[in-house]
């Protein structure tokens, strides 16, 4: 966490930030006109780096490994025990997740698949891989999926991360406070999140 | 229906049209105009009846509705700010007493939320009344095609919130937003109005008064025109010029309706809320990363449905419902003051 925020703040008072919040209009105006060179994103995002890009973007994209794999979200597939169909629910999840159908999807729009097994036979379109300069999409998401450590997702996952990215680091890129400022506006803003 | 508009039109004759009689019938056996029969008779009481109860019959529905749709939720609500509650287990409520309240109280947050609904509210309604009034003024000019201008006043309140505030996120965008680029042929440099201190209130006060300035200028200008041509005339016979006609005549006649407007858009400026979660793009709940543009709202909006402490935010709820009672008071503390004066 330590070293996340500390890597967070080298960008942020640097000169390398683009200064945009991720999947804003401006962010996506940004993919469209090329404004920025690079974008730390999750393995389900190169189609969505496809779609705002448009065709003026292709050949000029590439793929790299993370200097550390993580989970940034995604779907989840859960079955509620409310449910009146339970089995029938639990074997469609089942079917969905299988490799097969996983392989499929990851051939149409290049989501990597969440089970392991899949991987081997994952093949990539063609058009997907012209588009990232001939990058090997599915030997660095596999490579850097096996590193990957199993998180827990705490039910306010996603306002704490809010109280970070969009508080926090926000105020140090956008508003000039120091480190020190946007951390302790960070913590603030997670105690309100949590109650205190 | 009918027989109730028949008992309104003859209040006097008889017991004939009392809900649940069949007037036809009943008026072919009386005949119309014939005095009702003694007071004790069943009929005039029937009929006494009919007439204290049947306005309370017909306002009943609105009440029902509201009770559903109004009074229970807000009592709801009450209960709720009491009690603990998290969105994602709404089933397990654990009583807490004030302490959401004493929560509020102490939190920065809260208090920062109502300072901001007071000066976004200041600056979006002064200006937005004082445009209204001016081209009021000028729409009762005699003008050509005046039905067009009118419409066109009016256009921007029916654009919704939602396509106004995108219109306007892009116009204030940082980044080749057209205000920034038209800001740069002065000399100044581009402003991240999203992120700075007061260009945030500035551009969120900026929507409202686009949307609703039009809708004002109606109002004024149709009470303009309920005001009589002679006082003008004999204004302009002691020889008052233009000015003079409006400061002396047109805005004193218009001081019921000018405080009409201004109990409207403090209503409106209290419940401040779509323009500055859209405004702020992603995460707008938050209104801004230090909370520039958040509003009650907002604050209660981002408790409820984007963290999940519903508890929380029904106290907020409440809060916000106290402080427009509170500003009501005033208000017609104001009204009253100024009828005396008058």
């Amino acid at each position: 966490m330590k070293k996340a925020w500390a890597d967070a703040m080298a960008v942020a008072t640097s000169n390398m930030s683009a200064k945009l919040k991720q999947f804003d209009k401006p962010w996506d105006q940004g993919y469209a006109n090329g404004t920025f060179a690079t974008v730390a994103c999750p393995a389900w995002m190169i189609g969505y780096i496809e779609q705002k890009s448009g065709a003026s973007g292709k050949g000029k994209w590439d793929v790299a490994a993370a200097p550390t794999a993580a989970n940034w979200g995604g779907s989840f597939i859960g079955v509620p025990t409310a449910g009146k169909h339970q089995k029938e629910a639990i074997a469609l999840a089942k079917w969905l997740t299988a490799p097969e159908q996983q392989a499929k999807v990851f051939a149409k729009q290049a989501s990597f698949p969440s089970t392991p097994s899949a991987y081997a036979s994952l093949k990539p379109q063609a058009d997907t891989t012209a588009y990232f300069s001939g990058a090997p999409i599915t030997q660095i998401y596999a490579d850097s999926a096996k590193t990957i450590p199993v998180q827990y997702f705490g039910i306010k996952d996603q306002p704490i991360g809010t109280a970070i990215t969009d508080v926090g680091i926000l105020q140090v890129e956008q508003k000039g406070k120091s480190p020190a400022q946007g951390w302790d506006a960070a913590k603030n803003e997670v105690k309100d999140v949590l109650g205190q | 229906m009918t027989s109730s508009k028949q008992a309104l039109a003859h209040p006097a004759p008889s017991a004939e049209t009392a809900p649940g009689d069949q007037p036809g019938a009943v008026r072919g056996a009386q005949g119309r105009g014939r005095p009702p029969a003694g007071p004790g008779s069943w009929r005039s009481r029937l009929y006494r009846w009919d007439m204290k109860a049947s306005p309370y019959a017909f306002i009943t529905p609105f009440f029902l509705v509201f009770g559903a749709f109004g009074l229970v939720p807000l009592l709801y609500t009450a209960w709720y700010s009491l009690h603990s509650v998290q969105l994602s287990s709404l089933d397990h409520q654990t009583w807490v007493g004030l302490d959401n309240y004493k929560n509020l109280l102490s939190s920065d947050f809260f208090w920062n939320a109502l300072q901001n609904t007071f000066t976004i509210g200041l600056i979006s309604t002064v200006p937005q009344l004082l445009l209204a009034i001016g081209i009021a003024h000028l729409l009762n000019y005699k003008l050509r095609g005046s039905t067009l201008w009118r419409v066109v006043m009016l256009t921007p309140y029916a654009t919704s919130v939602a396509a106004a505030t995108l219109v306007f996120t892009l116009l204030y965008s940082w980044d080749g937003g057209m205000i920034n680029w038209l800001l740069h042929f002065v000399g100044v440099d581009p402003i991240n109005w999203r992120e700075s201190d007061w260009g945030g209130q500035f551009a969120v006060s900026s929507i409202v008064i686009w949307r609703w300035t039009g809708y004002n200028a109606l109002i004024y200008l149709a009470a303009m025109q309920a005001i009589p041509a002679d006082l003008y005339e004999s204004a302009a016979l002691d020889g008052a010029n233009r000015w003079q006609q409006f400061r002396h005549v047109t805005i004193p006649m218009l001081r019921p309706t000018i405080l009409f407007t201004v109990v409207v858009s403090t209503i409106g400026a209290t419940q401040l809320f779509g323009e500055p979660l859209l405004f702020g793009g992603v995460s707008g709940s938050k209104g801004g990363s230090e909370h520039q543009y958040q509003t009650l709202g907002l604050y209660m909006y981002d408790q409820g449905w984007i963290i999940g402490n519903l508890g929380k935010a029904s106290a907020i709820a409440w809060s916000m419902f106290l402080i427009l009672l509170i500003v009501a008071a005033v208000n017609m503390l104001i009204n009253r003051r100024l009828r005396k004066s008058q």
